[in-house]
């Protein structure tokens, strides 16, 4: 009791110390804390994130065709031009269901036409956007409508010719003049089929003029896409719809032909609200089931056209196996992160043990027991303990908001949407994390605090740093080996035995890793016993760091795939780093001689005292070996993760040119007409080169080709299983789409294919060395599509090919179909035609814009390539043949991310939507974008989250600093005689202050160096891992990497500059009295 | 009692030039309060080119203090202390530093070597703070150390030093820059009595063939007996300079 209230007391009687020491043991603790909550958060904030656009929506039904609707008529098997459909509306016939009484808690119809809106008096054309029609009675689940006053509006309040307009569309379309009272031309494409059923779809175009009443913010809840569209009542647009389709069913009527219809009440959507009941996940996956099996009893073929989706539950489901990786990833960087604050605290302890070494040989010499003063030490050390990571936990939470701010901010949030998540279990984890942390970090120096050299340390002699680790050496040698060899024999596959084999698979690769690391560190420490230390660190060292780059440079490119990979990423960091650290400090002599030396020569001709100041500096740094080491290590830990994650993301952003060329066959441009196919007799490729053919331009169109390219396809992975139906988006291609060499020579980029182009049937070409020469490959396959021919299918027979990009399964994140296989298209007879997979697209502009649509993420469906012989047959392409929708642009802009080729599209864009261009050609609305902003957009959320990554990481300078200010600190505190005997000597209070901070600017520099070759080896290795073979050009952020260089310089300046002015300010008779 | 030196003693001296010359200097600490401390009384007296003289007195009679007013650590209250014809109260810090580091050499009871710098490192530290290069500073280090007797002991650490070699590597340091005066604080306070004694001889090797002036500052009559000869210093005041002449 006597000895804790002690402890207690002594806890107070040394401030300054005990506040550092609480200071460390509250930074590991905050920073476990914040590394959980910004994990929790970020899952939380993804979800919230991409749930933001669906609203109160929890699921929804609608066609499988995107720009058809829920296909009332089809359900009438009697009368295909009655406008009722038997046994009710479709809505009647859902409401009726036992699936919906008991699981559906509210329900809204949407009517979504996509549409072109024109400002009549200026000619302003917008296009894409999207006419929603709202059911005036809908539950106020999905939101409610105000305009910008606030006030409630009612979309039962229009007139058929009145319209609410959102306030981003009104900016876009309106510049100075008041909108309420205008009118707006908004014109929709609409899609039919033909009769009987599939023979041909027909586009039917309706054009209206309406009235703006009142301009509407948000649609609240049940946000559709913020606020860039039109709403009408849901009644009103349904009859329109209904009227427009009834004539063109007339006017075909009249031509002998048949067109099938839509009823009175056609949807394209319904939205669904599960009951409170039903949990997200397993419940509204049940209820998912339940509803579309009710449907499909209800109207049989249903279920091929139309589709119930469990829109949240796939949401939650896609953002956990998201966030799941990147938790882990976070999780791992912020151990690390962890690690350098360790490095921190064991410091700081052994700063204040260190500080009361005479107090300690005093107690010692009057007779205090090595035990009294090891409990006396820990005891204090509990209390010290406790107050640490109470205050970590607030630090913690203060710091995973920081976290989530920055979340934020990478992801463009509003940051009051993100929850910042601190569960009971983090605190409670995180404070005995802290507590255990603070006394195993106490416990080592309280140890050596009580086996001091009374005599010495009585006499204010500095003690020698240990030489070696004594018998520890042989113990853990002897432990490590056998651990490494039994481990490596239990090994299955093995490296020994298998070879390369065993490499193919990271799950095995990193099962290996710590085995050999045992294999390789333990024989070292015996060497380092039985031989000499100093060598047997060396062999450590040496045999790491040759480990991690043989991991790096040859094991990676072996492997092939595999689960996880975390820990073995966090093991090569660890080796390299732990490889550097070692043999740095075992030749911190030769560094610091050569560090003094180089100095020295740049200040030969200096007549200051500057190159005594250097020789302290350099030796004092040399002499204290643990704490140096300590200090440069937390730098080159905290260098290593920023400057990895740097030079990876950078690499990705600015590394990606040839992968984007290949991607987009040499385009700088994609112009499209999204609602309006531009009929093909406009030339519009040919009235693109000649408006913008202007040589004193600084962007020239050398070239500009026009593609067709289908709305949608439905398209059998299996022709037999009508549950195999998928859809996609069809592109037709012609024989001299690309590769008309003769004409164009320049345009020989065909777009980049994935698949293992060796092993195609085609013609390839090698160059000189024999190997196939992949452009000329991907040439080959290209071309035996543009000329029909055919490849054998998996029974041997010829079939006409296709190219395709990935067929991807998001619901088991699965690529369904390779190159060899087949997939079933619908032919405008009624047939399904089988094609064989030719190759396998990396993604092109044509296939990742999702044109004019806000109906879905780009990307996301596939697209087939389709030659046009196929193109006239295929049903996809039926009723808009001849036009083209789809038009790459090369110019003589080298540079993809130039903002020149951004203005520029400005240009095209005001000429191709002005007045003057639609007068003549009619209204088209033409939208352009940059290919390497298709290719930016595909990998915006990787891109966010490298930033949010960076961010993270680059708190670990706070480490950094916080650890360069204990060092410091200690450093003056220590030397408080020495600094009184050198100012006797001759040294300036300057130069006292430039020894302290040149020690530690050395030291910062000395972890920058490692941090860089380890940041760069690191980010080299995860950019070919994750570059998909070399596609991404491995960049050195110079500029990033000479800012840490700054930060790193300026915080040992910083850190230093305090204490050291403060020292050098003693009286130097005061100092040389100071006995410590 | 006072007694008169005997002028012809020591050879060396020049008695027409005093390399130090103190006058009514005064040393006080917490100046007007009630705690002030009048360390130093009108210290008067001089130490001229070539002398070894002793400072004695009690503990706490000003000894370090005076010593440190010379040295210009710290600064005087009032008073006038020249060192080689430059007058120490007049400087400023910098200027101060200056003169420690050209014209000082300081020998302190505790050595106050760097513990993290070799014999030869710490010696040639002085020499580096005047500018010169590092071949330079070894050349001249190497012969002070072979001097002094510790050729073989240029790349040790002071850990690995006995208390004497560890002295005579603090007066290598002291002398490597030919200073005007050395001044010694308690120089042989930390060692027994052989190497009392072999330090004392190096002093006196040193006052003879250097010619270099000493001030040292001592508690033992057996080095005060060794000297040309003892200023005397008691509750701050010199109440023996050594030079007065008995009637």
């Amino acid at each position: 009791m006597i000895a804790l209230k002690t402890a207690f007391r002594n806890v107070f009687r040394r401030p300054s110390q005990n506040i550092a020491v609480i200071l460390g043991v509250a930074l590991g603790v905050s920073l476990f804390v914040g590394v959980q909550v910004g994990s929790d958060s970020l899952g939380a904030g993804l979800l919230e994130l991409s749930i933001h656009s669906i609203g109160e929506r929890d699921a929804s039904i609608s066609p499988v065709f995107t720009d058809f609707f829920i296909n009332e008529q089809i359900l009438q098997e009697e009368d295909p031009f009655s406008p009722v459909p038997t046994g009710g509306t479709f809505l009647e016939n859902l409401t009726e269901t036992d699936a919906y009484k008991n699981n559906v808690a509210a329900i809204t119809a949407r009517l979504h036409l996509r549409s072109s809106v024109i400002q009549p008096e200026t000619g302003a054309i917008e296009v894409g956007k999207r006419w929603t029609g709202i059911d005036p009675d809908q539950h106020p689940a999905f939101g409610i409508l105000t305009n910008l006053e606030g006030q409630t509006l009612n979309v039962a309040d229009l007139e058929p010719h009145q319209i609410y307009v959102g306030e981003e569309l009104i900016e876009d379309l309106f510049t100075d003049q008041d909108p309420i009272g205008k009118n707006l031309t908004v014109q929709s494409s609409i899609t039919t089929l033909g009769q009987p059923p599939f023979v041909e779809s027909v586009s039917v175009r309706i054009s209206q003029n309406l009235t703006i009443v009142d301009i509407f913010q948000d649609e609240g809840l049940g946000r559709e896409s913020f606020s860039d569209y039109l709403v009408s009542p849901l009644s009103t647009l349904q009859e329109l719809v209904y009227q427009g389709i009834e004539q063109a069913k007339v006017a075909a009527f009249l031509q002998g032909q048949f067109l099938l219809g839509f009823g009175s009440q056609p949807l394209t959507d319904v939205y669904i609200v599960w009951k409170d009941g039903i949990e997200i996940g397993e419940g509204s996956e049940t209820a998912t089931l339940r509803l579309q099996i009710a449907l499909d009893q209800i109207f049989g073929d249903f279920a091929a056209l139309h589709r119930v989706s469990d829109t949240r539950g796939n949401i939650v489901r896609q953002i956990d196996a998201a966030t799941e990786g990147l938790s882990l990833l976070l999780n791992g960087f912020g151990a690390i992160i962890i690690l350098a604050g360790v490095l921190v605290i064991i410091n700081i302890q052994s700063m204040a043990l260190a500080a009361r070494e005479r107090e300690t040989g005093i107690l010692r010499a009057v007779g205090a027991k090595r035990s009294q003063i090891i409990r006396a030490n820990l005891l204090e050390s509990v209390f010290l303990g406790v107050f640490g990571s109470l205050a970590g936990l607030a630090g913690g939470v203060a710091y995973g908001r920081l976290l989530v701010w920055f979340l934020g901010i990478a992801f463009e949030f509003e940051t009051g949407d993100i929850p910042v998540v601190v569960t009971d279990e983090t605190l409670i984890i995180s404070f005995f994390a802290g507590f255990i942390l603070s006394q195993v970090t106490g416990l080592i120096p309280a140890i050596n605090a009580s086996r001091i050299n009374i005599a010495r340390v009585l006499r204010g002699i500095d003690a020698p740093e240990p030489e070696d680790f004594g018998r520890k050496s042989l113990y853990f040698g002897f432990i490590f080996t056998l651990i490494g060899i039994l481990g490596i024999f239990t090994l299955d596959p093995n490296p020994l035995i298998d070879g390369n084999d065993a490499f193919t698979n990271i799950d095995d690769v990193q099962a290996a890793y710590p085995f050999f690391i045992f294999t390789i560190v333990g024989p070292a420490l015996l060497v380092a016993y039985f031989r000499n230390f100093r060598l047997g660190l060396t062999v450590v060292g040496l045999f790491l760091l040759g480990f991690a780059y043989f991991n790096v440079f040859y094991v990676l490119d072996k492997i092939e795939g595999g689960s996880g990979g975390l820990s073995y990423i966090i093991y090569l960091v660890a080796s390299l780093l732990v490889g550097t650290v070692i043999l740095t400090a075992v030749n911190l002599d030769a560094i610091a001689s050569a560090g003094q030396r180089i100095t020295a020569w740049f200040a030969r001709s200096s007549t200051t005292p500057v190159r005594g100041t250097t020789m302290v500096a350099f030796k004092k740094m040399r002499s204290k070996v643990t704490r140096s080491t300590l200090t440069f290590a937390l730098f080159a830990t905290i260098l290593t993760l920023n400057i990895w994650i740097g030079t990876f993301s950078y690499s990705f952003r600015f590394g990606v040119d040839s992968q984007v060329v290949a991607l987009t066959g040499g385009s700088d441009l994609v112009i499209y007409s999204p609602d309006n196919p531009l009929p093909a007799s406009i030339g519009f490729s040919q009235e693109l080169v000649d408006e913008f053919d202007d040589t004193a331009r600084e962007v020239q169109i050398t070239d500009a080709r026009g593609f067709m390219r289908s709305p949608s396809s439905l398209y059998y992975l299996e022709a037999d299983d009508p549950n195999s139906n998928r859809t996609a988006n069809s592109v037709a291609i012609g024989p001299d789409s690309f590769w008309d060499s003769t004409a164009q020579e320049n345009w020989i980029f065909p777009f980049d294919l994935f698949d293992n182009k060796t092993e195609t049937p085609f013609e390839t070409y090698e160059d000189q060395d024999g190997d196939p020469e992949a452009t000329f490959e991907d040439e080959v396959v290209w071309k035996a599509l543009a000329n029909n021919e055919t490849m054998a299918n998996t029974q041997g027979e010829q079939k006409p090919i296709l190219i395709t990009t990935f067929i991807f399964d998001f619901s088991t994140f699965t690529i369904e179909k390779w190159q060899g296989e087949s997939v079933y298209l619908n032919l405008t007879d009624g047939t399904l035609q089988e094609f064989v997979i030719g190759s396998i697209s990396n993604g092109a502009p044509l296939s990742d814009l999702s044109l004019g649509s806000n109906f879905g993420p780009p990307g996301f469906s596939s697209t087939f390539y389709v030659n046009e012989h196929w193109k006239d047959k295929l049903l996809a392409f039926s009723g808009i043949s001849d036009n083209e929708n789809v038009f790459l642009a090369r110019t003589n802009i080298e540079d993809q991310t130039s903002s020149v080729l951004e203005d520029f599209l400005i240009d095209v864009e005001g000429w191709a939507n002005a007045g003057s261009f639609q007068n003549q050609f009619g209204s088209y609305g033409i939208i352009g974008v940059t290919t390497y902003s298709i290719y930016e957009g595909q990998l915006e959320g990787q891109f966010r989250f490298f930033q949010f990554l960076q961010a993270f990481v680059s708190l670990g300078f706070v480490v950094g600093i916080l650890g360069l200010v204990v060092v410091a600190f200690r450093s003056v505190a220590e030397r408080k005689r020495e600094i009184g005997m050198l100012r006797a000597l001759g040294f300036r209070r300057r130069d006292v202050v430039v020894s302290v901070v040149l020690e530690l600017i050395v030291m910062g520099m000395i972890g920058l160096v490692i941090g860089f070759v380890n940041g760069t080896v690191m980010g080299y290795a995860l950019t070919s891992v994750n570059g998909g073979g070399g596609e991404v050009e491995f960049l050195i952020p110079w500029g990033l990497i000479g800012l840490y260089a700054a930060i790193t310089f300026m915080s040992a300046i910083l850190s230093a500059i305090f204490p050291a002015v403060r020292a050098s300010q003693i009286p130097p008779s005061d100092a040389l009295r100071y006995t410590g | 009692m006072t007694e008169q030196i005997n002028y012809t003693t020591n050879p060396n001296v020049d008695w027409t030039t005093p390399m130090l010359d103190l006058h009514g200097v005064n040393k006080k600490y917490l100046e007007g309060t009630d705690a002030e401390v009048h360390a130093v009384r009108n210290a008067d007296f001089k130490v001229y080119k070539g002398e070894m003289v002793a400072l004695m007195g009690p503990s706490g009679s000003g000894k370090t203090t005076l010593l440190n007013l010379i040295g210009g650590l710290t600064p005087a209250t009032s008073g006038s202390i020249q060192i080689n014809d430059i007058e120490v109260t007049d400087l400023n810090e910098e200027e101060r530093t200056k003169l420690r580091r050209n014209s000082i050499g300081y020998i302190f009871q505790h050595f106050n070597l760097l513990e993290f710098l070799t014999a030869e490192q710490n010696v040639m530290l002085p020499l580096l703070t005047q500018g010169y290069s590092d071949a330079q500073a070894k050349r001249r280090t190497t012969m002070m150390l072979r001097e002094l007797g510790l050729g073989g002991r240029l790349e040790h650490f002071p850990s690995e030093l006995s208390g004497g070699q560890e002295q005579r590597v603090a007066i290598g340091r002291s002398l490597i820059t030919n200073p005007a005066i050395i001044l010694g604080d308690e120089p042989t306070g930390d060692l027994d009595r052989s190497a009392e004694e072999g330090v004392l001889n190096m002093f006196r090797r040193i006052n003879k063939e250097k010619k270099q002036t000493l001030l040292l500052v001592t508690h033992s009559e057996w080095i005060g007996s060794k000297c040309d000869r003892i200023i005397r210093i008691e509750n701050g005041e010199i109440v023996q300079t050594g030079l007065e002449v008995t009637s």
